[in-house]
């Protein structure tokens, strides 16, 4: 069987330049729909980029990305805009936008697909933020009766969100209930605390229904308790929707306790002629047993000889 | 001897270098251009985008024009009267004054004054924009940076401009008959006169179709050093300077072409009317 043909990613023997610095080489991964994938690594060794190629953000130099069976550098610009809505990107900062509320934030991709209403826009936004732990405050009057006009054509993607536009889901019915003066949805992104922020871009990430979510780093800069949080929120997100996510992380605690699959990831220049970049493909269970002393090294979390021995 | 070859081909080579740059940044630019232009031509702009960039290009930058054109328009009055008074010609100030300022002062300082005040703004905004990765979340979420941020900022460089410059010609030729008839006496009737007598509306629209294209250049250029930023907080800065050095340096490329184009198709359009 090839793998190819039951992978909803797949990377055949990508490579990645900039200029005359080469960050990944012939990096091959194929990633079944419904599978949470962790890339570990330490910082620079390409894990970010790894993560745009898959949504198109970046190109190869080499190689192909095929999503669903698209290559994604053979689309035009609508069909890959097409395509990246199929995916939500939690960013390693959030990226949320600096002169959009955090309200306007979430409702920003379903505003450009133009198909909801204000009202069902506001239900959906309200549904996404108490999904995250983050209730509105902003009084909304449910408005039960379904679109005009859309009906039967309205997308698989967007019938959560008509269900939350309809008021028949739990989180909503819980969404009134939580209605308290601490709301954030007036609040711009300086305001928010860095795990607010992650939040709100999760919220934001989830907004469109993705069936591919892609976390950049997502408990980089948190405390613990709230790192512990964004996990359990990314293992909520797993339950409740049949998604596949790519988790992008250094901390081994989120991978070990949100993946199916770990990837290691190694910097190119350091990698011995003739290695992979990719040192260990496997289950969480199995990384410790690895005897790669490189992937030991870095789940003790230690600088080691081999590092001080080059100076690095 | 072994290093003489490398040495002696070093400052050879970074000359390559820097055309190879020089080059690859014209042909990035030219593409980012001709992609814009598409954007615009292909989907207007959200509304919303469109009359936020409206109103930071245009509405805030009415108080800067009006105070450098009333300026400019005095200046001049007060450089050109004593020559003029000298030869007994004082009363013609008011037709050397307006055709200057409509033809040239007019749109080069509105363009310059777009170009310090939004240029380095806008730039500085779409780099930061870019480092903090919401470009990437723009795509991500269905917009195309080009079309959501470049087009409605280029789109308001280019039309807001000329109403920019109608006012800059205004304060400027308010400014300079102030100060000629108010201060140095000179007879209100014969300086409009002479004024209505050289100034023709060709003068004003060949000032305005300059500035348009300087509008639209301060816009592309902005949008592009932006969008293409260097990271960190150094990138950012570099970014709104090179955005504009190089509009300011454009602008007075830009016009000087412009006004070879415009005073031959003129003098074309005069000659072909005057053949009929």
């Amino acid at each position: 069987m090839n793998s190819h043909t039951t992978s909803l990613i797949s990377l055949r023997d990508v490579s990645l330049s900039f200029g005359p610095h080469q960050v990944l080489e012939r990096i091959t991964l194929d990633i079944p729909p419904g599978q949470t994938l962790a890339v570990i690594g330490e910082s620079g060794c390409g894990k970010t980029v790894l993560l745009k190629l898959m949504i198109g953000l970046l190109q190869p130099s080499a190689g192909q990305v095929i999503f669903d069976g698209k290559n994604l550098a053979e689309l035009g610009d609508r069909e890959l805009t097409r395509q990246r809505l199929r995916f939500g990107f939690l960013f390693q900062g959030a990226a949320l936008f600096d002169s959009l509320n955090v309200f306007d934030n979430v409702a920003f991709g379903l505003r450009q697909q133009e198909k909801l209403g204000p009202k069902e826009i506001e239900a959906a936004v309200r549904q996404r933020l108490e999904e995250v732990g983050l209730p509105v405050c902003r009084p909304l009057t449910p408005d039960p009766s379904p679109p005009q006009g859309r009906g039967e054509k309205m997308p698989v993607g967007e019938r959560s969100l008509k269900a939350a536009a309809t008021g028949e889901t739990d989180s909503v019915a819980a969404g009134f209930s939580l209605r308290t003066p601490e709301g954030v949805e007036h609040k711009k992104p300086a305001e928010l605390s860095g795990g607010m922020k992650k939040r709100v871009g999760l919220a934001r990430a989830l907004a469109l229904d993705p069936e591919v979510i892609l976390y950049d780093e997502p408990t980089t800069g948190l405390d613990p308790i709230m790192s512990d949080v964004i996990n359990e929120l990314i293992l909520q997100t797993r339950n409740k929707r049949p998604v596949t996510s790519v988790v992008v992380t250094h901390d081994m605690k989120t991978a070990l306790k949100v993946a199916d699959r770990i990837v290691m990831l190694y910097p190119l220049s350091r990698l011995r002629p003739g290695e992979l970049q990719i040192l260990f493909d496997g289950a969480p269970q199995e990384v410790s047993a690895c005897l790669d002393p490189r992937v030991q090294q870095f789940l003790r979390g230690e600088a080691g000889e081999w590092r001080v021995e080059r100076g690095e | 001897m072994a290093t003489a070859g490398p040495v002696r081909a070093r400052p050879i080579s970074a000359l390559g270098e820097r055309a190879v740059h020089a080059l690859t940044l014209l042909g990035d630019f030219t593409l980012f251009a001709g992609r814009a232009f598409r954007s615009i031509i292909r989907r207007r702009p959200a509304r919303h985008t469109l009359l936020s960039s409206f109103y930071k290009v245009g509405v805030r930058s009415v108080p800067v024009i009006v105070i450098t054109g009333l300026f400019i328009g005095m200046v001049m009055a007060v450089q050109t009267y004593h020559q003029f008074h000298r030869v007994g010609m004082a009363t013609r100030l008011g037709s050397i004054i307006n055709i200057t300022i409509v033809r040239e002062l007019g749109p080069v300082l509105a363009a310059t004054m777009l170009a310090g005040r939004v240029g380095g703004a806008m730039a500085a905004e779409l780099a930061t924009m870019k480092i903090t990765e919401q470009v990437d979340a723009l795509a991500c979420l269905g917009a195309q940076p080009i079309h959501y941020l470049a087009a409605p900022r280029v789109l308001a460089c280019a039309l807001l401009i000329p109403l920019l410059t109608i006012l800059a010609d205004f304060m400027g030729i308010l400014g300079g008959a102030l100060i000629c008839t108010r201060v140095y006496g000179i007879e209100a009737h014969f300086y409009w006169q002479h004024t209505a007598a050289f100034v023709e509306t060709s003068d004003v629209v060949m000032g305005l179709v300059k500035a348009m294209f300087f509008g639209a250049a301060i816009g592309l250029i902005s949008c592009h050093r932006g969008l293409f930023s260097q990271p960190g907080a150094e990138g950012v800065g570099r970014a709104a300077t090179e955005a504009f050095v190089a509009s300011f340096v454009v602008i007075l490329v830009l016009d000087f072409f412009l006004t070879i184009l415009l005073v031959g198709l003129l003098q074309w359009l005069g000659t072909g009317a005057c053949a009929l």
